[in-house]
């Protein structure tokens, strides 16, 4: 672990922390009472998360002389001896996030075979045949499980007027 | 007594509802089938179930729910035995000995042992799993809410200090939960916060897709950091049933790894790794043939299966005794009770008994499915090891995007879910404990309702609510167990920095390649050095470069 990815994430924490403190001092304290109140809770724990990502970045800074510039790592470690991308995983993030965002508008049918073709593409399935039957099969088998078969109507944007009433 | 029978005449009963048996059949197999792919963990395997849930009677989803945990704990062996690759790291020990066997041309025996003492594991934990639990409920009647805030507390207490490496980054990560279970109404006063002047979170976030998103889909973008197949394996299996008097010989260390394990399970935090571990060494330490362990030791193999195993019924005691999850799997299953409309929490068990009967329906029927059909499977489940992991991978985020649209019909709950995703990412690549998150968001709503309800019960004082006399014993605990976290995070790193001074120096073999993730995303991976041990090369073993191929398409992005 980066020990200077280590500590921004812990700075990250504490601001985290501070504007929840923060926002918590705004809430509206509404017109039913009690001793503890609508803020406290959101104030202690934004005030704990805020502390803790002081004293684990102040732990780190403390040490950083000493500390090589990769740590023992505390999370869970890639699989040894086989090459690893953060970058990769954050694109399948970004495609699933515009993926949701999309969703509503362009529908399950013609957006789907899209996001997972090129998620496949990512992680290294390239052969067209390979990649097409995997798509629709997909697409199919999702389709008619969910939507014909428990009967969850998944949005179908542009086509709903032509295949709405299936399932 | 009554109760503890009644359980047992009703979870009978239930198995006779075709409804309640298909859905058992169907998730013990469909366990094991996720078991047996490595780097499905039973979190894994439950989230992404957890959706086709949703149509079902409570009882029905509990029972399924509860048969896939029964079966990844039996699947995760197999590939552990045929080819070294453990499914889930629990099975890491099955790994060393079944594997040994193996090599040995002892298949059979391997798997017959696997097979027992996985199935009596789980049967016999199942018995103590409701003798435990029936007790428990009937304690929980005189609690009020100061009490069951108590209780919470200390189930968050443990989760964070016996889980991760680093306590604080624990008490970060509950703190955060509890901070996600703010946004929307409060439980007292039901003014909004943190609503920014959004609809959708005028009422609060989902428990569910926050919680799949934390614990499952967290781990399915961690696993797209590497592209890879698991291990090829040209393995041919000869599987004989073992003889009677090497069944005999097993029966002491399931004994051992029964007991262990449900105790071991039972501590929220406990988990399978530590049930196995400690079942291991017990057994080693009891045994007549402490040399045969790691070498291919059929007792060493049964403790760690039937502990495995075990510690599943574990780990449902503080779930439903207290309403305390003890693993992610078991915040998942809460989960899926508050979608439909139960309340998790100690007065479960009182208010739904069914629940009770369901899990411990589908913990038996699970068992039984796996004892009538495990045998064959455990052929055909050797090809699963072939399965094409980024296809795996691909498939089973889009089954848990769409598994939660079906959830309300709601776009937005797949969009908490994949940025909750992201979250635990981080969290999970940083050490900030998933498990911790995710229980407090289970947990946190009612965490605050009873703390606020509780002031007001106790006149407004907190020094008489904080008095209370098992109040009092309970924050105690969460106390000490935080002084013992603490204290554990400061030995872990002084060792690791010791370890890095090149002071670490082992000698337990382990096989190397590619191993699966943590059982429970946020539980510290189990690691060669866990095991005191070093790294065997391929040279070491005399595996070929062509059994460790890996893709063509390494680090292509």
């Amino acid at each position: 672990m980066d020990k200077r990815k280590d500590l921004t994430v812990a700075l990250a924490i504490a601001l985290l922390g501070l504007t929840i403190v923060v926002l918590g001092t705004q809430i509206n304290l509404g017109r039913i009472r009690d001793p503890i109140g609508s803020r406290a809770l959101p104030i202690i724990t934004g005030a704990l998360i805020l502390a803790g990502g002081l004293f684990l970045a102040g732990r780190r800074l403390i040490r950083w002389k000493v500390d090589p510039a990769v740590v023992p790592a505390e999370g869970t470690s890639d699989e040894p001896d086989v090459p690893a991308s953060t970058t990769r995983s954050l694109v399948v993030w970004a495609l699933c996030f515009a993926y949701v965002a999309l969703l509503e508008a362009v529908g399950f049918l013609i957006l789907t075979p899209f996001l997972v073709a090129i998620l496949l593409w990512i992680m290294g399935v390239r052969r067209p045949v390979r990649l097409g039957l995997l798509t629709v099969g997909a697409v199919v088998v999702i389709f008619g499980v969910f939507d014909i078969l428990l009967g969850v109507r998944l949005p179908l944007g542009p086509l709903d007027p032509y295949i709405g009433y299936i399932g | 007594m009554d109760l503890f029978l009644n359980t047992f005449g009703n979870a009978t009963t239930m198995l006779g509802d075709p409804a309640v048996l298909l859905a058992i059949a169907l998730g013990a197999i469909l366990g094991s089938v996720a078991g047996a792919i490595p780097g499905m963990t039973t979190t894994l395997a439950v989230g992404i179930a957890l959706p086709f849930t949703f149509g079902l009677r409570p009882i029905t989803a509990v029972a399924f729910l509860v048969a896939i945990t029964v079966g990844t704990n039996y699947g995760n062996s197999i590939p552990a035995i045929l080819v070294g690759v453990p499914g889930t790291p629990s099975a890491v020990l099955t790994a060393l000995d079944g594997y040994k066997l193996h090599q040995k041309g002892q298949s059979g025996v391997a798997l017959g042992t696997q097979y027992i003492a996985a199935l009596l594991g789980q049967l016999i934990s199942a018995i103590f799993f409701v003798a435990m639990v029936v007790p428990l409920a009937q304690l929980l009647y005189v609690f009020l809410s100061p009490e069951l805030w108590a209780l919470q507390l200390l189930g968050i207490v443990a989760i964070i200090s016996l889980t991760g490496k680093n306590v604080f980054k624990g008490l970060i990560a509950g703190a955060l939960g509890l901070a996600v279970t703010m946004i929307g109404p409060d439980p007292v006063a039901l003014t909004g916060r943190f609503t920014f002047g959004s609809v959708d979170l005028r009422g609060g976030l989902e428990i569910v897709p926050v919680v799949i998103g934390a614990l499952a889909v967290s781990e399915l973008i961690r696993s797209c950091r590497q592209v890879f197949d698991w291990r090829q394996t040209k393995a041919t299996v000869d599987a004989k049933f073992p003889r009677w008097n090497l069944v005999r010989r097993t029966l002491r260390p399931i004994g051992i790894g029964t007991v262990w394990g449900t105790i071991m399970g039972a501590i929220p935090g406990g988990g399978g790794v530590s049930s196995a571990f400690v079942a291991y060494q017990q057994a080693k330490l009891t045994s007549k043939h402490p040399e045969e362990y790691g070498e291919g030791s059929v007792e060493g193999l049964a403790a760690n299966e039937s502990a495995q195993n075990a510690s599943q019924s574990g780990e449902m005691v503080p779930t439903f005794g207290f309403g305390i999850p003890g693993s992610g799997s078991m915040v998942l299953l809460l989960a899926a009770l508050t979608v439909h409309g139960l309340v998790p929490g100690p007065l479960l068990v009182k208010e739904t008994p069914e629940m009770l009967y369901a899990s411990t329906a589908g913990l038996i029927g699970g068992t039984i499915v796996l004892a009538l059909v495990g045998w064959p499977l455990a052929k055909m489940m050797l090809r699963l090891v072939r399965l094409d992991r980024s296809v795996v991978l691909v498939m089973a985020l889009l089954l848990s995007m769409v598994g939660v649209y079906a959830l309300r019909n709601a776009v937005f709950d797949v969009g908490v879910m994949i940025f909750f995703g992201l979250v635990g990412y981080f969290m999970l690549r940083y050490g900030y404990s998933v498990a911790a998150f995710a229980l407090a968001v289970t947990l946190g709503h009612d965490f605050e309702g009873y703390l606020r309800h509780g002031i007001l019960l106790t006149d407004s004082s907190f020094g008489q609510f904080i008095t209370r006399p098992v109040t009092a014993i309970l924050v105690a605990m969460s106390i000490a167990l935080l002084i013992f976290g603490i204290h554990g995070t400061v030995k872990e790193g002084r060792r690791a920095r010791a370890a890095a001074a090149g002071l670490d120096d082992a000698a337990v073999p382990v096989m190397a390649g590619p191993q699966p993730g943590p059982e429970e995303p946020g539980e510290r991976q189990t690691t060669v050095a866990d095991l005191g041990g070093r790294v065997i090369t391929e040279h070491d073993t005399g595996t070929s470069d062509e059994d460790h191929k890996d893709r063509g398409t390494h680090g292509s992005t």
